[in-house]
């Protein structure tokens, strides 16, 4: 009887984990395009020509 | 009602059915026009060298006329299977805690998340792989396993298809999921089940097939992606015997080189056989997976 309950919370927690690791992942692609990005912003990409 | 009007209702009933149908018999066409245009495409190859040696070998030197698909069929084998076994999991047991545990500000929350991880274009997947994963692989996890790793390995490509086949899996388990009868857990619930053995005993069977078409469809993906792939495979022609070592899967081949080197002989048409191949697996594999989606049905009497 107790090893279902404790199934129940290992399952529920893993469950949870995975919904978490989902989010990071997104959270993880946003850090990163714009801790890499956001520096070489700037008005010269929108104003200027290349070259 | 009038015999005009009787008249005019079953030709317009007609006249819809056979456009359906011809509809349908061209898109059908359509595969085959593709089938038969890469295996022409790809004839001059299989008249120079025989069907198993490409298939077998391992060279791959174009300039001395030597083609061996063997790695590159081996590189897309360990990036499709790596990517479903760290997609699967984790699919699965979103789906099961958004459609059984969740509460309703949760779902609110990570449908959108879910919606923004499908829309991501694959070349962003290439650039976090790139800046992300092939760092991480050469500096913290390869170095527990192996001497060295530049991190742009198999490993690498299956964590970043991985990642992008689960919004696709998620999306469709939770479609899955909330198809089955309300019924079903109301009465596991009462025989004293909880929540996870009703989703593991009544859920999950229940949606066996539905599981195994969302698997098919997500290594469909799998198989034929390509930017993010080449980006952080490394690209090198050997067959990978670990997850550290390089690999070079088909669809990054073709788009590397269609339009290189066309000088030289057969190269084209080594690119064009290297389609097909890719072609004929996903065709082989969604055809048995059909049988077995039967099988199962009719294993489990769903």
């Amino acid at each position: 009887m107790k090893l279902k309950f404790i199934e129940e919370k290992i399952f529920n927690f893993l469950m949870l984990l995975s919904t978490f690791i989902v989010l990071a992942f997104l959270g993880s692609i946003l850090w990163a395009i714009v801790k890499h990005g956001w520096p070489a912003l700037n008005w010269d990409m929108v104003t200027k020509l290349p070259g | 009602m009038s015999t005009t009007l009787l008249k005019r209702r079953i030709w317009k009933d007609k006249s819809a059915h056979a456009l359906m149908a011809i509809l349908t018999i061209s898109s059908l066409f359509l595969l085959i026009v593709m089938g038969v245009g890469l295996y022409l495409k790809s004839e001059n190859i299989l008249h120079e060298h025989s069907l198993w040696t490409l298939l077998t070998t391992t060279e791959w030197k174009p300039l001395k006329n030597v083609f061996g698909f063997l790695p590159f069929i081996m590189g897309t084998l360990w990036v499709t299977v790596l990517s479903i076994i760290i997609a699967l999991p984790i699919s699965l047991l979103t789906a099961i805690f958004i459609t059984e545990n969740a509460r309703p500000w949760v779902k609110h929350f990570v449908f959108p998340a879910l919606d923004i991880l499908a829309g991501i274009p694959s070349v962003v997947y290439g650039v976090w792989g790139t800046l992300i994963i092939v760092p991480w692989i050469a500096d913290k996890v390869g170095p527990h396993f192996v001497d060295y790793t530049s991190g742009y390995t198999a490993l690498a490509g299956g964590i970043v298809l991985g990642v992008m086949i689960i919004p696709v899996l998620v999306s469709l388990f939770v479609e899955i999921f909330s198809a089955v009868p309300q019924d079903f857990r109301d009465a596991a619930t009462s025989l004293g089940a909880t929540k996870w053995q009703t989703s593991r005993m009544i859920i999950l069977r229940k949606a066996l097939p539905g599981i195994v078409a969302a698997v098919v469809l997500a290594i469909s993906k799998a198989f034929g992606e390509t930017i993010a792939v080449l980006m952080v495979c490394g690209n090198m022609i050997q067959n990978p015997t670990s997850l550290f070592d390089s690999c070079y899967p088909l669809p990054a081949l073709i788009a590397n080189n269609y339009g290189e080197m066309l000088s030289v002989p057969l190269y084209e048409s080594a690119l064009m056989f290297a389609a097909f191949i890719l072609f004929f697996i996903i065709l082989i594999f969604n055809a048995s997976s059909r049988i077995l989606l039967q099988q199962i049905e009719k294993r489990f009497k769903l």
